[in-house]
């Protein structure tokens, strides 16, 4: 499958501090790719960067076939941008807005622009600053998407916004995702989970995994073993033990790379009196709060930063 | 194109309010500097020869039109931050970086904004008010372009550039502030140095032909490329550095570089005394085999002796004034000379000596064809002259001079009206003078000679009464612009000497009168050079001070 946005050891360093570190990527043609990870990951500085907004300190990548340190100009015609931290025309009205973009999209789709207007309630004769944060992410959406873009970038959308303007916005893009691939970076896992194909985990700058939902969720179980009598925790654990802990006779961990035989036998050795296990399924975000957690329990070395990424991949 | 005028038509409907308050600032300081042009027009039946209203309308409406060219920038500076800031390549986080834009057509967009609602109102509001004051625009046009290339340099390209490297008006603001005050600063900091281009060039008379075009050009370029830098590349810091970096280098190195050197050098090469070398550069000597503007001797006879006073300075305490008459001839028909400077060497019998060079006191300074008699003036500190005046002193003194030679004559019969002179501009009698207006600079070095009648002729048919001095307006830039928003400049030719005494009746003491029939003559002068002409008076004695009354 073609990947329409592909880094190779895409890189962005502010100061001393290494934002974006060499991460490679790929997102096929048709995906709904969701990078996650918490504040301050460098997920916000990823995006920039493929959207050609601030230049890479080392690395590249193809966004739609182009270079993206040459995405300008024409390119945008098949990608539309959407951010949280994104200022709008603010002067204008959401009609003056959409009026003024038809005219740089050749391929601008005015029933669909009317069925976005309808279907966010957008009121047209309006000042973009006058609008309330949500109302503004929905014209920023509605003049993003009525141009029927190959390419939805989307920057922490559903930040701060109440749930009823998140399912609108949610429910716009899942319509024009059959026909559209979809980079969208969030704190709002649920919802993800619920439409994304794809995801990443970007943690201090570091991509510590990108792939397939279904084959994530599949890999991460919380794993509980009951044992015959309680037991120290050993010194040295498998790396894709994540957050290990003992309770009097119970024993509790994620494992990131779940195998139902390889996990029965890994924990028979190390405790030979387990007496019962259970392989429970996570949701997205308890599977996010285990990785972010298992992450803070290290250093940020680069060291244990590798360790997390092993631990994780 | 197509994105050019959508981004275009854009900003029009997005920033008419501040388009029109711009066009309406414009409007009315054309309005209030047609009355200022035009003061006679408002009080036509008090513009006679002894009322001085229109003299105090002519004044305030001066100033209302000063106060008024400083609102228009403003309103030009608030429209270019507008629609620069609208689509602005400084930062992250504007929603025009990630549309179809090309920074082409977006900087094309701008700069045809600029086009259509700053320049081209700016030339019709010029025009217009040519018009109304008798100029004739297309005579101009040379000054028009001139003009609009000063405004551009030092009005609009920079304050365009500082708009691409901030993303808002307050910082675009404080940016303009910071820079006034840093060449204040500067301007304060240099402002006792002896400037090198200030010594070589005394006066405004030496500016050379195309100093001011060039530097406008040369800022245009530089200001261009920093905004086609920002817009190509959208590297805020790198643009700033250049943009605010570059000026303060240059500075650096064409000011202060050189005045340290200038000093190092009077201090090492004269030991205080004048910099002949600098000297001859500037103002040559005659060449061997040449003739110069005219022959100097020394003027003394029945009534004119050489005179001493007492003064002081400032920076070199008590002083003595000396006056040395001096005598001219040999002075060619249609040439003169402007008296920029002296230069004044004594050296006396027991070894001591003194030397100075100072700007010329003497006024007028300007010495015409028929000139036949002058002064030196120049102060001599006062432990110097007690040293000197005991005995005689070789005394040379050089006469530091910029040659001018006659060029247009123009005629113009009286009475005079409100009317356009040719090769000069347009003149309307005003009182004792001749009130005139000139497009876009002031006038060529103009001398006027009124041709006087001996007999007595009706004042109310003569707008001009009364005998006349030597008068002349306007400077010797051959430039046809100078820089200002207004695109006319006024002068006054007085026509009349204000002589008066105690013990005759006024009307008798003007001897010769300017009436109706007769005519003036304005000849317009041009700079041909640069030279010095001295005398040497071998055996010269200064005289004693007065005695100081108690």
């Amino acid at each position: 499958m073609n990947s329409i946005i592909h880094t190779e050891n895409f890189s962005k360093r502010f100061g001393h501090t290494d934002a974006v570190d060499g991460v490679d990527l790929a997102v096929p043609e048709g995906a709904i790719y969701a990078l996650v990870g918490p504040n301050g990951a460098g997920k916000t500085t990823l995006i920039k960067m493929l959207m050609n907004i601030i230049r890479p300190t080392a690395g590249s990548a193809q966004v739609l076939g182009v270079d993206s340190s040459k995405l300008t100009g024409k390119a945008f015609e098949r990608i539309g941008y959407v951010s949280e931290n994104q200022e709008l025309p603010e002067g204008m009205t959401v009609g003056g807005m959409l009026d003024y973009f038809r005219g740089f999209y050749p391929t601008w789709d005015r029933v669909l622009e009317s069925q976005l207007v309808r279907q966010f309630d957008l009121p047209l004769a309006r000042k973009l600053k006058h609008l309330s944060r949500g109302m503004k992410m929905k014209a920023a959406f509605a003049s993003s998407l009525a141009y029927r873009p190959s390419l939805i970038v989307l920057d922490e959308p559903f930040s701060g916004l109440d749930p009823l303007v998140r399912d609108e916005l949610i429910e716009g893009l899942i319509e024009l995702a059959p026909e559209t691939t979809i980079f969208i970076s969030s704190h709002d896992l649920a919802e993800i989970e619920s439409f994304s194909s794809h995801v990443g985990y970007l943690e201090e700058g570091w991509l510590l995994f990108s792939e397939e939902m279904s084959a994530l969720s599949e890999r991460f179980r919380e794993v509980t073993v009951t044992l015959a009598n309680p037991a120290p925790l050993p010194t040295e654990l498998p790396a894709s033990w994540l957050q290990p802990q003992t309770a009097d006779c119970v024993l509790r961990f994620v494992h990131s790379d779940y195998d139902e035989k390889a996990t029965a036998r890994q924990v028979a050795e190390r405790f030979p009196s387990a007496r019962d296990i259970s392989y429970d399924p996570m949701s997205l975000r308890s599977i996010f709060l285990a990785i972010a957690k298992a992450g803070r329990n290290h250093s940020s070395s680069a060291q244990n930063q590798t360790s997390a990424k092993e631990a994780v991949a | 194109m197509k994105q050019i005028l959508h981004i275009f038509i854009k900003d029009i409907r997005r920033f008419w309010p501040e388009i029109l308050i711009s066009l309406a600032t414009l409007a009315i300081l054309m309005y209030s500097a047609h009355h200022w042009l035009m003061p006679h027009r408002l009080l036509p039946d008090s513009f006679g020869p002894w009322n001085h209203d229109w003299e105090n309308l002519e004044n305030s409406n001066r100033q209302r039109t000063a106060m008024l060219s400083a609102l228009v920038p403003i309103a030009w500076w608030l429209l270019i931050a507008r629609v620069i800031h609208a689509e602005s390549p400084v930062g992250d986080r504007q929603f025009w970086l990630t549309r179809p834009y090309s920074w082409k057509s977006l900087l094309a967009a701008k700069l045809l904004f600029l086009v259509a609602f700053l320049y081209l109102p700016l030339v019709a509001a010029q025009s217009a008010l040519l018009i109304s004051v008798k100029l004739n625009p297309l005579a101009s046009i040379p000054g028009m372009l001139f003009n609009l290339a000063f405004v551009t340099a030092i009005l609009v390209l920079p304050v365009v550039a500082i708009a691409t490297v901030t993303s808002s008006l307050v910082s675009m603001a404080l940016t303009i502030l910071g820079i006034a005050l840093g060449i204040g600063a500067l301007a304060s900091a240099f402002s006792d140095a002896r400037i090198l281009t200030g010594f070589l060039s005394p006066n405004s008379l030496s500016m050379p032909v195309g100093d001011h075009l060039n530097f406008a050009f040369l800022v245009i370029a530089f200001c261009g490329i920093v905004i086609v830098l920002q817009y190509a590349l959208r590297r805020a810091w790198l643009s700033r550095v250049v943009l605010f970096g570059t000026p303060v280098a240059l500075a650096i190195l064409s000011v202060a570089v050189p005045n340290l050197l200038y000093a190092a050098h009077l201090w090492v090469r004269s030991n205080g005394n004048p910099d002949m070398a600098a000297i001859n550069h500037t103002y040559p000597p005659t060449a061997a085999g040449a003739t110069a503007p005219f022959q100097l001797a020394y003027g003394l006879d029945e009534h004119h002796q050489t005179q001493v006073h007492r003064g002081a300075n400032i920076q070199t305490g008590p002083t003595v004034q000396i006056d040395i008459p001096l005598a001219l001839s040999g002075m060619a028909e249609g040439t003169a000379v402007n008296y920029d400077q002296i230069l004044v060497k004594f050296e006396a019998a027991d070894g001591s000596r003194w030397s100075a060079t100072m700007p010329n006191m003497v006024y007028p300074s300007l010495i015409l064809a028929n000139s036949h008699e002058r002064s030196a003036h120049f102060d001599m500190p006062l432990a110097e002259y007690d040293k000197l005046k005991s005995m005689p002193s070789a005394v040379t003194i050089t006469l530091l001079l910029t040659e001018l030679k006659g060029t247009k004559n123009t005629r113009i019969p009286t009475p005079i009206d409100d009317a356009e002179v040719p090769n000069f501009g347009a003149c309307v009698p005003a009182g004792a003078s001749l009130y005139c207006r000139t497009a876009f600079r002031p006038p060529q070095f103009t001398v006027t000679t009124p041709e006087w009648a001996e007999a007595p002729c009706n004042v109310r048919t003569a707008r001009f009464v009364q005998r006349g001095w030597l008068d002349w307006v306007g400077n010797f830039s051959v430039e046809p612009a100078e820089f200002g928003i207004v695109p006319a400049h006024t002068s006054r030719i007085s026509m009349l000497q204000y002589d008066h005494y105690k013990d005759q009746p006024e009307d008798t003491v003007w001897k010769d009168r300017l009436c109706s029939g007769k005519s003036v003559t304005l000849t317009q002068y041009r700079v041909v050079g640069r030279t010095q002409v001295s005398l040497n008076l071998p055996n010269f004695q200064l005289p004693a001070l007065p005695e100081v009354k108690k």
